[in-house]
């Protein structure tokens, strides 16, 4: 399915979940909760509570489903979102007792400085996933290697600090420059014409 | 709040560096304020592709035991929302619709009679109208043969 259709597809299941449709509300569940439990199993990193985060974000979903507004978010991102509120909400709320659990078994080869640039695709690739991909191929690592466990694993800064082992106010510095960094070259990698658009150009020219 | 601190706010809620009472106060910000919103959602979308560079492990966990525990997931969460339905007080829950699950071609097939139930309902409305009309006009009349 294209990315566009894809979305398409999920707005109006969602659209029919705000209308109480249960066999919508199944269907997104069928389609996105083995996603979204890798997601939530990053941050808690316990599969019974990564379990938990899925009932709470699919009872969430629900139950606000009419709020969402397809003008404002992409329905994947909203999904997304949810999941990953209950999951910092869980992690936050029992910090002693997740930050003693492992990363490694569910984080890939994401935790180092050398960051995830190899890997895999998204289901639904698009040209704007292939700009961000390319745009953080060229952070600098360490402050990839910081997004990275922040997003991936709902980290905070000073669980990064002590993780990477490297003084707070610096993990502070490096996630904000890394921010700053990946909007200002997504934003020229934007204005910078494609070599699709520009090829189109030339054939109308023509 | 300037257009740049909005900006550098979505990014860290996004980012999932924001907590707490900062976290919780931003959240209420953005529901008053879609700029907010679609900034959040804007850098959102940016970082999940870090999340997609890296394919999902599940541990230990097989993808069989992955399903099972999906499919176990799910059930908790019908007997959640039908318990709520259940329990909800009159008037405060919302009747699902009967129409919800039927496919296109199936609603196409039950517009005619609903169409005819509708067209009936009219006619006896009519009808009513009408006998009611007679039963104000008959004393009214009665009074002027006098």
């Amino acid at each position: 399915m294209e990315a566009a259709d894809a979305r398409k597809h999920l707005a109006a299941l969602i659209a029919r979940v705000a209308e109480r449709d249960r066999a919508a509300f199944e269907q997104i569940y069928k389609e996105t909760s083995r996603r979204l439990y890798g997601v939530a199993l990053r941050i808690v990193r316990e599969p019974s509570a990564a379990q938990d985060v899925i009932q709470d974000a699919f009872i969430r979903l629900w139950r606000y489903a009419h709020t969402f507004n397809e003008n404002l978010s992409a329905p994947e991102t909203w999904l997304h979102q949810i999941v990953r509120n209950r999951a910092l909400d869980m992690v936050t709320s029992n910090a002693n007792k997740m930050t003693s659990l492992s990363l490694d078994q569910f984080s890939g080869d994401d935790d180092d400085e050398s960051g995830p640039i190899e890997m895999g695709v998204s289901d639904v690739e698009t040209e704007e996933h292939v700009t961000v991909r390319g745009c953080l191929s060229a952070l600098d690592g360490k402050y990839r290697q910081v997004l990275t466990l922040a997003f991936n694993h709902g980290m905070s800064h000073a669980e990064i600090s002590d993780h990477i082992g490297v003084p707070l106010g610096t993990v502070k510095t490096w996630a904000r420059r890394g921010l700053i960094e990946l909007k200002a070259a997504y934003d020229a990698a934007q204005h910078k014409p494609s070599v699709r658009n520009s090829s189109s150009v030339a054939a109308s020219a023509v | 709040m300037n257009q740049e601190e909005k900006d550098g706010l979505a990014a860290e809620y996004a980012l999932g560096t924001l907590r707490g009472a900062e976290r919780s106060a931003f959240e209420k910000q953005m529901a008053g304020d879609q700029t907010l919103t679609a900034l959040v959602d804007q850098w959102f979308g940016r970082l999940s592709v870090i999340e997609e560079m890296v394919p999902v492990k599940f541990g230990a966990l097989s993808d069989a035991e992955v399903d099972l525990a999906l499919d176990s997931v799910f059930s908790r969460i019908e007997s959640v929302l039908d318990a709520e339905f259940a329990n909800a007080p009159a008037g405060v829950a919302r009747p699902s619709n009967p129409f919800a699950n039927l496919s296109l071609e199936q609603k196409a097939k039950v517009r005619p009679t609903l169409v005819r139930l509708l067209a009936s309902y009219m006619v006896v409305l009519e009808r009513l109208r009408e006998a009611h009309a007679a039963m104000t006009l008959q004393p009214a009349m009665a009074k002027v043969s006098r």
